[in-house]
């Protein structure tokens, strides 16, 4: 078993020495592994190495054949620029060779091998077994064992399962991985926070249940493991407790989506939690979680759940049953449900049906006017927008040819400060915007004349050809995807006028759009990278489209999102004072132009009065008669009889 | 023609830096033609406009401005198209809002006033 592949030559083989199982060292039912393997102990002294470091000494954290810094320099000298890791012995290009130590005082250590078969046939094991996936089989290639280090080769895939097992306690003892010529100190020895870290990944994933997709966090406080470190004794590590779960999580996969597509659903029923301050991590680690259960809690308000506003977009199932809020606050769902546009369930009862999810998906379709700053004529805006995004994805030099005439000018800035959405795995790249940077024309770093002038665009041609050099881009659908769109259009008076009739100019649009494309690799159109952008236009009258570019301004940035967008958010930077009362009720409401909130709003609270509907349905009705009173009004007289109780203001 | 750039780039500087300071001076870089669009909220008027910032949930603020680009948009009256994008800094919040402001600026007694600004964030507040 030892040294397969090559390595030590004296192996004695053969399962005979199935002399004493090891106990019970692995948490999730490894018991009896069993030793079987041969012999090796400090006996492989191959690479230059006198002798093995003897059995039971204290050296176990101390890599006896870590090389030196200066060693490493003179090797480098001898054999070019090979990597570190293949200074030592050449293994093949695609193998990471690690290293491990501590496990010469396991309680296996009197085996005939040292213990070191069984190790390696448990580290195979163990390395298999993968939070959110069923099988995978880590194959270790080869092993070599040199006083109290054994190194092995294995795929570079397999060694981070491996690598993750660093601090793992095995036979009694915790032993130590690391990857040869890694960083220096990384991971070296069994710290205390490898220990902890070893400890609450243990915990996960005996937790964990994979058929369902589910974390099951509840009742931590009673879980022997967890007390026995005594991780609630103190309130600072009490505090730092479940951050450091999470964190443990998330290193526990290898992608985000990977994490997201394994655990649908938490629990973290019974913790005593009066607030979610501690477990507010939840949402940074799993942004896509489905299910949450907060029962038997001490939750008393909704604002102890304020810092779960907003997250948890595709939260489905929420339930908080068995905490104080249901007698404090007993309308407090009415609250609630708005917060996760997504939610069809709360506490087992319907809260929303899927026709529901669905209609309000649908509200923003065809077009994605989210504002009420959409001034649109005979729909010369919109279909000027559909347009131009399907033509710049598809035929850039016929939209240049299309909208743009010799008078039309082009420019772009890149922005390379804007934040990254953090549930995005997108890193930078090194030449992250080679593509852009070049013609980039952000006049707070281009002071230089003539690169001013260079960077702006004018005439067809020249659109054309700058058009040309900007990376292949798809945008998202306008229809299907309207919430990643937000537009905005407004008349504007004095765009010059294409045949010079109107020395003042003639009405035309500004036109301001925020969203994203994909960057589309040119080869292979594959999209490669998300991007954000914000692009302003006028537009004017005339040319054989009837409608030409005067300006096109665009902005790129890092993909940050669409989180912007969403109702909710917009009211981060709202009036808090004047629309208060009405935002209270649900998200800002989707208003026509010319009505502004505060007519909104008097709107809604004449309605109420006069029909003694809830403010709520009084808004829903103005909604859905795109916010004129006398059809409001209407639209009430023929539709209360069906009307629920709860529709109405209970008098008396 | 290029002193568009530097009309945009003075204009830039001097709004964030009064805006930083005191929103109230803003009023006279507005005109009672000018629209504000904030977050989709449309306001006109230079006393709207003023109020409307003034209003909003926040004393302190500070915008730190990444990009800045302008065109003419109009030859014959003398617009300017500025587009900017940057951070928004409120009070004790430590992460940065992205937004994206467009202005439209339009000459008037030898100087430049605000007919069209339109403000958007893009990156949300929390």
């Amino acid at each position: 078993m030892v040294a397969r592949g090559g390595g030590t030559k004296k192996a004695a083989r053969g399962p005979a020495s199935q002399r004493r199982a090891a106990r019970k060292a692995d948490r999730d039912g490894d018991i009896g592994m069993s030793v079987d393997g041969g012999v090796t102990k400090g006996r492989s002294n191959r690479v230059g190495k006198s002798s093995g470091i003897p059995k039971g000494s204290k050296a176990s954290g101390s890599q006896p054949s870590r090389i030196s810094a200066s060693a490493k320099r003179e090797i480098l000298k001898h054999t070019g620029d090979l990597s570190m890791r293949d200074t030592r012995t050449s293994a093949p290009k695609s193998q990471i060779r690690l290293r491990i130590t501590g496990w010469e005082k396991s309680k296996a250590a009197t085996n005939p091998d040292g213990g070191v078969s069984s190790l390696i046939k448990w580290l195979e094991k163990k390395a298999s077994t993968k939070l959110g996936s069923r099988k995978r089989t880590v194959k270790i290639q080869k092993s070599q064992v040199e006083g109290t280090e054994l190194t092995i080769n294995v795929t570079s895939e397999d060694s981070r399962a491996l690598l993750r097992m660093n601090g793992y306690e095995w036979a009694g003892t915790n032993i130590t991985i690391e990857q040869v010529g890694g960083p220096v100190g990384a991971g070296s020895t069994s710290t205390e926070a490898e220990k902890i870290k070893a400890m609450l990944r243990g915990v996960l994933e005996r937790r964990y249940n994979l058929d369902d997709k589910f974390l099951d966090l509840s009742g931590l406080g009673q879980d022997e493991e967890l007390k026995a470190q005594a991780m609630f004794d103190k309130k600072s590590t009490a505090s730092k407790f479940f951050p450091a779960m999470m964190a443990v999580l998330e290193n526990s996969f290898d992608t985000p989506a990977e994490k997201d597509a394994a655990i649908l659903s938490v629990s973290l029923a019974n913790n005593g939690l009066v607030d979610v301050t501690i477990v507010t991590s939840l949402s940074q680690t799993l942004p896509k979680l489905q299910n949450l259960d907060l029962s038997n809690n001490k939750i008393e308000n909704l604002s102890a759940l304020h810092p779960w506003r907003r997250r948890f977009y595709h939260l489905k199932h929420l339930i908080l049953s068995n905490n104080p809020i249901e007698q404090r606050e007993p309308n407090y769902p009415a609250e609630i449900v708005p917060w996760y546009p997504n939610l069809r369930m709360l506490n087992n009862v319907q809260v929303r049906t899927e026709e529901e999810i669905a209609a309000k998906s649908k509200v923003n379709m065809p077009f994605p006017i989210r504002s009420p700053a959409f001034q649109d004529e005979g729909g010369i805006a919109e279909n000027f927008v559909r347009t131009l995004f399907a033509g710049y994805d598809t035929d850039r030099a016929a939209l240049a040819a299309h909208y743009y005439d010799a008078k039309s000018e082009f420019s772009y800035a890149l922005n390379t400060q804007a934040p990254r959405d953090p549930a995005t795995s997108e890193t930078t790249e090194k030449q992250e915007w080679d593509n852009y940077i070049k013609n980039s024309r952000n006049l707070k770093k281009i002071s230089h004349l003539p690169a001013r002038q260079n960077r702006l665009y004018r005439g067809t041609a020249a659109v054309a050809d700058i058009f040309s050099k900007l990376p292949k881009t798809r945008h998202p659908d306008l229809a299907s995807e309207a919430r990643k769109w937000m537009i905005e259009a407004h008349i504007q008076p004095g765009v010059p006028d294409a045949n010079g009739q109107y020395p003042i100019g003639v009405d035309g649009f500004m036109i301001v759009i925020h969203g994203e494309y994909d960057e589309l690799d040119d080869s292979t159109g594959q999209a490669k990278k998300k991007r954000s952008f914000d692009r302003t236009f006028i537009v004017g009258p005339g040319g054989s489209a009837g409608v030409r570019v005067v300006s096109d301004m665009l902005n790129v940035r890092s993909y940050g999102g669409a989180q912007a967008f969403e109702p909710e958010n917009i009211e981060a930077l709202s009036d808090a004072t004047a629309t208060q009362n009405i935002q209270q009720l649900d998200a800002p409401p989707q208003l026509p132009a010319g009505v502004t909130l505060e007519i909104a709003e008097q709107m809604v609270i004449q309605l109420a009065k006069q029909t003694g509907m809830t403010l709520e349905y009084a808004k829903l009705c103005l909604e859905q008669t795109q916010w004129n009173y006398e059809q409001g009004m209407a639209a009430f007289e023929s539709n209360k009889a069906s009307l629920p109780p709860t529709a109405f203001i209970t008098t008396g | 023609m290029s002193d568009f750039e530097a009309v945009a780039k003075q204009f830039v500087e001097y709004y964030y830096k009064t805006f930083d300071t005191d929103r109230t001076a803003l009023a006279p870089l507005y005109a009672d033609n000018s629209m504000l669009t904030f977050e989709a909220a449309p306001v006109q008027g230079a006393t709207g406009i003023v109020q409307k910032l003034l209003d909003l949930p926040f004393k302190q603020v500070q915008h730190q401005v990444a990009t800045l680009d302008a065109q003419p948009s109009s030859p014959e009256t003398g617009g300017i198209i500025v587009v900017v994008s940057g951070a928004l800094l409120v009070e004790e919040e430590k992460r940065p809002m992205s937004y994206c402001q467009t202005f439209q600026l339009m000459p008037r007694d030898g100087s430049y006033y605000v007919f069209n600004d339109v403000f958007r964030l893009v990156y949300p507040a929390a």
